[in-house]
Order: structure tokens, then C-alpha cells, then sequence
């Protein structure tokens, strides 16, 4: 039995409206419970902050399309080498570490939950195996439905089927949630390399428009009481003008719950091929009329990225501008994939008004129970870059002399000159980086401290530079057990699989099994992943 | 009685197989002999220098060779399933060993400029042209050209008359030599660039002629395609292309079990088709491998001239210690990859009673262990 009491610390524990108390946090078994025996292990938390687990709620670290990207970064990653230890694997890190790296760096930031953004399901069988050499972290995936030709039939003949397919689907894969990517423009972009300029654009072949794709998955995934709702890459992505389309996308979904991903990247006014201006305020207006609705923001950190995004259009755009590496990939009846190494640079116009919405969002009076942070890694930048960005919401003159660094054409086109002189509070930066995302998510265990929930704390040192205390915890402890201690990992584990789950008619096979037949080149037999070795041990999160 | 399988005779996987004794329906060649060897196989259990032996007798001598080792290497996966990977390099990573995907595609063209590539299910349903580059897949993945569809227009680079080539609806019959010439002239033409009249010049105008008319196109290429500097120029032609069409490229891997094998070894370490971990961290290790004193070789044929431990379902010739496997797909499950990267469970109809390579992997680091 192990059993911790964490003493003197001021918990920030925002999902309990517990704001800097300094008391005591005891943890048995993996779980924070009332009080502990005398014997217990005592950490001393004196001028330490406390606050729950981190928890990523997009980001991108398993899969085909990560290991694409990793082929495509060889020359990324030869100065950043992880040396093996008695307790560790090798690795190499980078802009996409390898799969052990990866979850090693995560506990080191104080993070315990990682969720996977946007996997082919006809990969999952690889997407498992990858998370299955991602220790410590808990980790989750959502399956990529957007673009998906046989609920494209299913939508189009109204089908009373559609849920169940989606639960079905879910079942099949070991997957947490349901993501739409760019939906319908995909399967354009695999058509003719087309784009979709309305939502009411009609998907050739299959009769049936984005609109349609948004509102029957909206309504499905929150009909079934998914534990997280229909998470929504907007059609439009990078392009100028395309807050018009985000809107649309929103007012579509009104009155369902969604999460809209990085909304950074889709909250830009102007016209397409023109310069770009800001509508971060307006979104931000709609958000907060709309209480069903959720983001994170996907900001842009300057220095190197890679884009890695089902959203391949946008790939060959960037390819375009850039010149450099580019990685295409097509997955059949689902989905497709693009890759471009990426380099966000201050004094660029465009570059440097990313970065100003980003702080819009972060900045503007939203409510941070809604808006999340992420910088969707790798594609905004990497997950180590989250202490810097924490600094920047913290530290208003840090952001000021980083402000003077910017293209001032770009940051004159955003309110961030208008005196803006919020700072984060730390109970509002548990807020974004833990409470709201394990809330949105339905993770009823993580994101607090509360008696009861999963015994993932991570304790900060209190320094006046809120990068170094972000980008360094003194300790980690996740299902109760210390993992970091100073910046060391002490003791490796597995981490749990997330799989969502919803109650489905098996009789759904029958309509999809002839379906599948017409349209994949796997059989339907063969397609659900059925190895425990690969889904168990698992946390399966039922629907409500 | 006739057994649904899923057929790991080529990196196709079919999985709508089923088998009768060792005849496949539909029918198919190589995946007949492929489960022939592998239902055939029988033998000792294990073998020191030849000699029958237990298991547990070669295990002790896999780990008395391996820990003695001054430069090991874990090399093959001909045959290999994603686990016997996983658990490869993770003793490789034990080790400070050398891993090698023997039959891995070159990593450098895709590292230096990336590629477009695509499912079976995306080239069958939208391809209009279909470029076979110097290669014969009616031998090497018989039913290529069947799951492909027949709605393409087939067009096949190749001066030998192949079972392919006479499938062929045009044919483009240059030596082999001159393929990287063809290629960069492609690119020259696609580019509007002034090309020298050669007697290439003419097929070239017409075959782009022909990918221009369409909006989606797939070249199928493989080891015919010469090396690297080929397979760069190739992914550049495809890129230039992909301006005003949707085109992609299709690679042939020689065996089933390198496309899951090297993706695991991407995804461990970072880096594809050959590791070197002596120094304590993965590098990436294009040289020959030097001084290889000790090698244990998954699924695949051995390596002349190195003392070898031959983990693997059919016999390997010269090896210092065998240990048969069952064989993966036939006797054992695991996970393998399609050549278009999509993972499959493989079945095992024929449960034996003989450990995988994954376990005997894991069962040597034990050993080292202790």
C-alpha cells in the first residue's frame, strides 16, 4: 500500500474552488483520499505549488502520420539523443521525439494525460501499438470521421443507423472520441486537390455537404453522451478570411456540445489570397454566448515547427510557400495526411499575427474554463514550449519585451497594444492546462484534487519566472506513485489506455459490412482490433 | 477443411484467403509457397552448431554468445511480425547493439524531400494511370494488379519481357540505366524546361501527355528502381506532378515483414531502417556493418560470416544457434504491415506449440539480466 502526504503546499485545485490554501493532500493506492497513517511517506510541498496532473487535450504523438514525420526529421533529432539508464530506454527528441522520449518528457513537464488528436481508424492497430511504447503518461486518441465515405452514405440517406455506427466505430478501435478534420474538404482534396468554400459546397459523388457531415456527427456524438463531445478542425484552416467559416461551423453546431481545435488557426479575417487581420474578439464574443462550446487555442510559438495535420490540403499550401520537405499520405474511405517542417519567424507578418490571436484568445476576457491551451504539437510548436507560453499569459512584462520582437504591422492588427494587462493567475493556469481540459474530456478522475480522483498531482516550485517553474516540477506523482523528483524520472510505468465507450446496436454490422466491402481494401472481419496486448489494460470512460 | 487466412507470402497481406491443405483460394503462387514452408517447416526445436538441442540449451547459448559480444547486431524481419520488432529493439536497445531492417526502402529520399504515397483502397478507386517502374509484381505480389482494379490505364517501364510488361496497355522499354535519365527528363518536361531531343524524348512527351489527361495517377516502384538518387528524383517528378493532379507512388517491399518492422524501429528510436545504439543512444547508421561479431537474425535469412542466432520459423543454414519459431501467420499471431502501411492482425490457423520471436527476445534479455 503507498501512501503519501504532501504537506504545506498552496493547492491550486480549481475544479474544487480551491484557490493557493496551503493543507495537506494525502494519496493511497492511487487515489487522493481524506487522510493517510503516520507511516506514510511525507514530501515537504512547504512554498511549493500543488496543483493536479497536466492534461493535454490536443496534441499530436502517435500514429502513422507521427512516425512519417519522425522519417521526415532524421536530421531533426541527432543533437537532442536520450541516453538509456538502468531505468530508461534511449530515444531521441527533437520537434517529434521518439515514442519513449515522448512520454518520458510529458512526466517531466507534469503532465499525466495526453490525448492523441486525430487517428486514421484504419490505423489504430499501430496508433495502440505507438501508445503502448508511450509510458508514464495516460493517454487517449480520437478517430478521424470527417471524411469518412461510408458515414458520408449513412448521412446522406438519413440513415437511422448513424450513431450506432459512430459507437460501433469507437468499439472497433480503442478510440476515445470522434475528431472531424476539415470535413469534406479532405475527400475533395483527395478528389481533385479542391477546397471547400462553403459549407453548403456539395461533396461530389456523395451528395451530401460539410453542413450535413457537422450537424448529423454534432448531433450523433451528443446524442450517445460521448464522455467528450464532436471535436471540430474547422474547415478553412490558415486561410485568410476563414473566421467566417468557424462561425458557421459554430452556429451549425448551437445547442450541441463541441470542442473546436486550435482556433488560432481559424480565426482570421480578410480574403483568401489577402492580407490577414484578426476576428479573434468576435469568435471570442460567440464563445461566450455559447456555453455548450469549448477550444484550445493551437498557439503558434516562434521558432521551429512541423506541420502534421489530416488537413493535407493545407500541407501542399505550405509546401508552396516553402519549398521544402513534404509528406503525403491517403488512407482509403477515411481520411488523408500532410507533413511540412515549418518555421514560425518573428518578424514575419503572418507569423507574428498567429502568435498575437493566440494571446487574443488566451487574453481577451475569455472564460478559461473554455479556452484551453495547446499549441496543437508539434504543428504551433512543440509541448516543451508550454512554459514559455505559461510565462506569456503570466508575466506581463515578459510578453511586452517578446511584443516588441514581433512584426509591428502584424501586432498592431490585434488588441494586444491596447493596454492589455491581464496575467494569468496560477489557479486560472490550472484551469487551462488541467481542470478544463479533463472536464472537457469526461475525465471525471483527473483535472482535481478532490477526494476520489486519480492521485496525479504535480508540485511546482513557487519562482518569480514562470517559465522555469513550469519547464522543471520538483516532484511528479501520477496513480500515486512518484515518477519525477528535480527534473529526474525515478520510476518508469506504463500509463493507462482511454477508450470511450457508447451503448450500440450490434445489428449496425449489417449495414456497415456490405458498405465496407464496396469501399475499403480491408475486410470488415478485420478491421476491429481485438488483441488485449494491444488494448488492455485500458480505462474505458462510458457514455452518459 | 479450407481456413480463412490472412497471407503474409508478400507485403500485399491479402485477407480474403482461405487455405486448403496449402492451396490458396484465390489462388496465388507465392502465397502457396510461402505456406507451404511455413506448415513444412518441422525440424528440431533448436539446434547448437548444427546439433539438435532443448530450447532452453540455446537460450543459455544465445545469451552466453550475446553477452560476450563486442558488437551485436539484431538484424532480418523478413518475416517478422510488429511484436518480434518491439521486442528486438528493445534488446538491441539493451545490448548497445546495431539493428537492421534488412529489406527496409532506403530512408534517405523520403528524409531529404518527402513523398506522396497512398492506401490500396485510394489508387484502386481514383487512379486513371498506372505507372509500373522496372518492376514485376505479377511474381513478386501476384495479386498487385488485381486489388488495384482494372480501370487504369497500365503502363509498365520495363525492357524485359515480363509477366507484368504483358499485361501492360503501353510499354516503355528503356535499359535499366537509364531510368534516372528518364526520370530527371520527366521532371525536365513536367517543368516546361528546355529538354535535348534524345531517343527517350518522345516516349517521355508522350507518357506525361498521358498523366496530364487524368487527375489522379500512382507510380509502383521498388528495388528495380536502381537506388536512392532514383527513388529522390522519382518523389520530385511526383511532387512537380502533384501541382495540378493528385499523384502518388506505391513501393514494392521485397518481403512482409519490413514495412512493420521498420516503422517500429522509426517510432523506438527516431530513425528508420538501421540503429546504431553503442554509444547508449540511437544514431542512425547507414555504413556496413563493421566489426559485427555476433548477430541475432528475426525471421530472415543469416548473414554469411558472422556467428548468428537465427530466431526463425524456417531453417537458417550455418547458424550458431536456431531456435524454431511458429512461424507468424501461420502458427502465431501478431501484427504485420501492409506495403501501404496499414496494420493487420495476422491469424494463426494453425496454433503450434512453439514460442514467437518476441518471446524468445524477451526471454534472452531475462537471460543477459541475470
Amino acid at each position: 500500500m503507498t501512501e503519501i502526504r504532501i504537506t504545506g503546499g498552496a493547492i491550486h485545485d480549481p475544479a474544487n474552488e480551491v484557490d493557493g490554501e496551503v493543507r495537506d493532500l494525502c494519496l493511497r493506492d492511487g487515489r487522493i483520499v481524506d487522510d493517510v497513517g503516520a507511516q506514510a511517506r511525507t514530501i515537504d510541498a512547504r512554498g511549493m505549488v500543488v496543483m493536479p496532473g497536466g492534461v493535454d487535450i490536443h496534441a499530436h504523438i502517435a500514429g502513422p502520420k507521427v512516425t512519417a514525420a519522425r522519417r521526415l526529421l532524421s536530421d531533426d533529432r541527432r543533437d537532442d539523443p536520450i541516453d538509456r539508464t538502468e531505468l530508461l530506454r534511449s530515444g531521441t527528441g527533437g520537434l517529434v521525439p521518439s515514442t519513449f522520449a515522448t512520454g518520458y518528457r510529458y512526466s517531466l513537464l507534469g503532465y499525466t494525460t495526453v490525448v492523441e488528436a486525430a487517428a486514421p481508424p484504419l490505423a489504430a492497430r499501430h496508433v495502440l501499438a505507438e501508445l503502448r511504447d508511450t509510458p508514464m503518461i495516460d493517454k487517449a486518441f480520437l478517430i478521424l470521421m470527417g471524411n469518412n465515405q461510408v458515414l458520408f452514405e449513412l448521412i446522406r440517406d438519413g440513415s437511422a443507423h448513424l450513431r450506432d455506427a459512430i459507437a460501433w466505430w469507437l468499439q472497433a478501435t480503442g478510440g476515445y472520441g470522434v475528431k472531424l478534420v476539415n470535413p469534406g474538404g479532405v475527400e475533395l482534396f483527395k478528389q481533385s486537390n479542391g477546397v471547400i468554400e462553403s459549407l453548403d459546397d456539395t461533396i461530389a459523388g456523395f451528395a451530401v455537404t460539410p453542413r450535413q457531415v457537422i450537424e448529423a456527427i454534432g448531433s450523433a456524438v451528443d446524442g450517445l453522451g460521448l464522455p467528450h463531445p464532436v471535436h471540430v478542425h474547422a474547415n478553412n484552416l490558415g486561410v485568410a478570411g476563414n473566421a467566417a467559416t468557424t462561425l458557421d461551423t459554430m452556429r451549425t453546431l448551437d445547442g450541441r456540445q463541441a470542442h473546436f481545435a486550435h482556433l488560432q488557426f481559424h480565426s482570421y479575417g480578410g480574403e483568401p489570397g489577402g492580407p490577414m487581420r484578426s476576428r479573434a474578439p468576435e469568435l471570442l464574443e460567440h464563445l461566450a454566448a455559447h456555453p455548450e462550446f469549448t477550444v484550445d487555442v493551437g498557439q503558434v510559438m516562434f521558432g521551429d515547427a512541423v506541420t502534421t495535420t489530416a488537413d493535407a490540403h493545407v500541407s501542399t499550401v505550405l509546401r508552396d510557400l516553402d519549398g521544402g520537405k513534404w509528406l503525403n499520405h491517403d488512407t482509403e474511405v477515411e481520411t488523408g495526411c500532410g507533413i511540412v517542417p515549418y518555421t514560425y519567424q518573428a518578424g514575419n507578418y503572418v507569423h507574428a499575427l498567429q502568435w498575437g490571436i493566440g494571446l487574443e484568445l488566451f487574453l481577451l476576457g475569455g472564460d478559461p474554463w473554455q479556452v484551453m491551451l495547446s499549441t496543437d504539437h508539434p504543428n504551433g510548436g512543440s509541448f516543451l514550449s508550454y512554459p514559455k507560453l505559461i510565462r506569456l499569459l503570466m508575466d506581463r512584462g515578459y510578453r511586452e519585451d517578446q511584443l516588441g520582437r514581433a512584426n509591428r504591422r502584424a501586432i498592431r492588427r490585434t488588441a494586444l497594444l491596447d493596454d492589455l494587462d491581464r496575467e494569468y493567475t496560477l489557479n486560472e493556469i490550472a484551469i487551462i492546462t488541467r481542470a478544463a481540459p479533463a472536464r472537457r474530456l469526461g475525465l471525471r478522475d483527473k483535472g482535481h484534487l478532490g477526494v476520489g480522483a486519480d492521485a496525479d498531482v504535480t508540485i511546482y516550485h513557487d519562482r518569480e519566472d514562470r517559465e522555469e517553474m513550469f519547464s522543471t516540477p520538483r516532484y511528479v506523482i501520477q496513480g500515486g506513485e512518484l515518477l519525477v523528483e528535480d527534473g529526474d524520472l525515478r520510476r518508469v510505468q506504463d500509463g493507462l489506455l482511454l477508450s470511450g465507450r457508447a451503448p450500440f446496436d450490434p445489428a449496425v454490422a449489417e449495414v456497415l459490412e456490405p458498405l465496407f466491402g464496396e469501399r475499403y481494401t480491408v475486410a470488415f472481419d478485420h478491421y476491429p482490433v481485438r488483441d488485449p496486448a494491444l488494448r488492455e489494460p485500458a480505462r474505458t470512460v462510458e457514455a452518459s | 477443411m479450407s481456413e480463412p487466412l490472412i497471407c503474409a507470402g508478400c507485403g500485399l497481406l491479402c485477407d480474403d484467403v482461405t487455405a486448403e491443405g496449402t492451396a490458396l483460394t484465390p489462388e496465388c503462387a507465392l502465397g502457396s509457397r510461402w505456406l507451404a514452408a511455413r506448415r513444412d517447416a518441422g525440424g528440431a526445436a533448436a539446434s547448437i552448431d548444427g546439433a539438435p538441442a532443448d530450447v532452453t540449451a540455446a537460450l543459455d547459448r544465445a545469451v552466453e554468445l550475446l553477452g560476450a559480444a563486442r558488437r551485436p547486431l539484431l538484424h532480418g524481419f523478413d518475416g517478422a511480425t510488429v511484436e518480434d520488432a518491439r521486442a528486438a529493439v528493445t534488446l538491441a536497445d539493451r545490448l548497445g547493439a546495431l539493428v537492421r531492417v534488412d529489406r527496409a526502402p532506403d530512408p534517405e529520399a523520403v528524409a531529404r524531400r518527402g513523398s506522396s504515397t497512398a492506401t490500396l483502397g485510394e489508387i484502386r478507386d481514383r487512379a486513371e494511370v498506372v505507372v509500373v517502374w522496372r518492376e514485376d509484381p505479377e511474381v513478386t505480389h501476384p495479386r498487385l494488379l488485381e486489388r488495384l482494379g482494372s480501370g487504369a490505364t497500365l503502363v509498365v517501364v520495363d525492357d524485359r519481357d515480363t509477366a507484368t510488361a504483358a499485361r501492360a496497355d503501353v510499354r516503355l522499354r528503356w535499359a535499366a540505366g537509364r531510368d534516372l535519365e528518364a526520370i530527371r527528363s520527366l521532371h525536365v518536361l513536367e517543368r516546361e524546361l528546355p529538354l535535348t531531343e534524345d531517343d527517350l524524348a518522345g516516349e517521355l512527351r508522350g507518357l506525361l501527355d498521358r498523366l496530364h489527361a487524368v487527375p489522379h495517377a500512382a507510380f509502383v516502384h521498388g528495388p528495380g528502381l536502381g537506388g536512392p538518387r532514383a527513388a529522390l528524383a522519382l518523389y520530385e517528378l511526383v511532387r512537380a506532378l502533384s501541382d495540378q493532379r493528385h499523384v502518388v507512388t506505391l513501393g514494392l517491399p521485397p518481403v512482409a515483414g519490413s514495412a512493420g518492422a521498420d516503422a517500429v524501429l522509426t517510432w523506438q528510436t527516431g530513425y528508420p531502417a538501421a540503429v546504431d545504439l553503442a554509444s547508449g543512444h540511437p544514431e542512425l547508421a547507414l555504413a556496413v556493418d563493421e566489426g559485427v561479431d555476433v548477430a541475432v537474425c528475426v525471421e530472415a535469412p543469416a548473414r554469411p560470416g558472422v556467428t548468428t542466432i537465427a530466431l526463425s520459423a524456417l531453417p537458417v543454414a550455418d547458424a550458431a544457434v536456431h531456435i524454431a519459431t511458429a512461424p507468424p501467420g501461420v502458427a502465431a499471431p501478431g501484427t504485420a504491415h501492409r506495403l501501404d502501411e496499414v496494420p493487420l492482425a495476422l491469424a494463426a490457423p494453425w496454433p503450434a506449440d512453439r514460442p514467437t520471436a518476441a518471446q524468445l527476445l524477451a526471454r534472452i534479455g531475462e537471460g543477459l539480466a541475470r
